[in-house]
């Protein structure tokens, strides 16, 4: 009887000791997706950011008049003019622009956001991008409507949204409005990283003396 | 079972509670790091939205009035908006870089939940997608021009820097560090 005993409660013991381990398994490898992915969409975000900030910043240098600028003004599209530094009156024209949603993608709000010099071919990656949108300010900071008067506008709001392409744990799912851990993969959410901000055309068109 | 074996499983069932608590520790610290550069990510961008949105002002209110002298420019003491100036109003805008000094933002998302009142704040700015609060202040003052980055003075230079502070307001509660973000901005003026 006692030996029957030490059986059962042994074995009793080792089951709970093997689901601890397992779910502990289970926690460490689904953390470590986690940190992966949201490491990876804070680079591609950091990425696509340092890239936009690279060319708004020079928006408007070196063009005559400052508000010859901004020739396209849309919420997901916009081209500028941006004079050569190196080339003296020679002036080039960028466009930014989202594409189409991704269709084999898991996270089908994925897009990839497009860069295209003097009309050339349009270049770009799939980073996750899930949000870029503009918004365009005048003189006065009121709200320029979209493809209207892009002479008057004086500063844009970029914001950017970038998503893992796959769902990890510990992420908000916004279809269910919670945060998944040990669910189901379609409870899970996608890491996230959010980016906004607010950037003049050209710096000196309000600032004198 | 006798005492002996009791004793080791007793061993045994510890080491394993202390590789649990271990391996929980390491995962948590894992999401702090992480979360806290997401929150770095946003909160420079919205620092970096009211940093340039001051580069763009003049200098001084009276540089308007083409006054590029020293005792010209407005008081150490007296920096920050005035007349009726409001920060992100189209009706009287601000129009120097030291009527930012004082001002309290307030970023907000646009969960529908997400709707306490935050006093003292001069704005309260919806900005969809952004999954905390976040709270900005600024402060302006005259420094050294030779040395930006020292304290500020209490006389008049042609040097002016701008330190925001960016944090959310729900990290305190949650993490004992003071987890601020300071962005200095520095505006010079040479006539």
């Amino acid at each position: 009887m006692s030996v029957a005993l030490d059986l059962i409660g042994s074995v009793v013991i080792a089951s709970f000791v093997i689901l601890i381990g397992l779910r502990l398994n289970q926690t460490i490898a689904g953390s470590a997706d986690a940190a992966g992915a949201s490491q990876t969409v804070q680079e591609a975000a950091v990425d696509i950011v340092r890239s936009i900030e690279y060319d708004f910043r020079k928006m408007g240098f070196g063009l005559p008049q400052a508000n010859q600028a901004v020739v396209l003004n849309d919420s997901t599209r916009i081209i500028f003019r941006v004079g050569d530094r190196n080339n003296p009156g020679i002036v080039n024209t960028i466009e930014w622009f989202l594409g189409d949603t991704l269709k084999n993608a898991d996270n089908k709000r994925s897009r990839i956001l497009y860069r295209r010099v003097n009309g050339g071919q349009a270049v770009g990656a799939s980073l996750g991008i899930t949000l870029f949108k503009l918004r365009y300010f005048n003189s006065n900071g009121n709200i320029i409507p979209y493809n209207s008067t892009p002479t008057q506008v004086t500063s844009i709001e970029t914001s950017v949204r970038v998503e893992s392409l796959y769902r990890v744990q510990g992420q908000f799912n916004a279809t269910d409005n919670s945060v998944g851990y040990d669910e189901s993969y379609n409870k899970m959410g996608y890491a996230t990283s959010f980016w906004q901000q607010k950037r003049l055309t050209a710096r000196n068109i309000r600032r004198h003396g | 079972m006798n005492l002996g074996q009791m004793m080791l499983v007793v061993v045994a069932l510890s080491i394993l509670g202390i590789l649990v608590l271990t391996a929980n520790k390491s995962v948590l610290s894992s999401g702090e790091v992480t979360e806290d550069s997401d929150f770095g990510i946003t909160a420079v961008s919205l620092a970096t939205s009211i940093a340039e949105e001051a580069l763009g002002q003049y200098y001084d209110h009276n540089c308007l009035t083409g006054e590029d002298s020293l005792g010209g420019f407005t008081a150490p003491d007296s920096l920050g908006s005035g007349g009726g100036k409001k920060f992100a109003s189209s009706s009287i805008p601000f129009n120097d870089f030291d009527d930012y000094n004082g001002i309290f933002v307030a970023y907000r998302s646009d969960n529908p939940k997400d709707t306490a009142p935050v006093a003292g704040a001069d704005t309260l700015i919806t900005v969809p997608g952004l999954r905390s609060r976040y709270y900005v202040k600024a402060t302006v003052g005259y420094v050294d021009d030779l040395d930006p980055s020292g304290p500020y003075l209490s006389i008049r230079s042609y040097t002016k820097r701008m330190d925001l502070k960016v944090w959310r307001p729900a990290l305190p509660g949650v993490s004992s560090k003071k987890d601020t973000l300071w962005y200095p901005v520095v505006m010079s003026y040479w006539p």
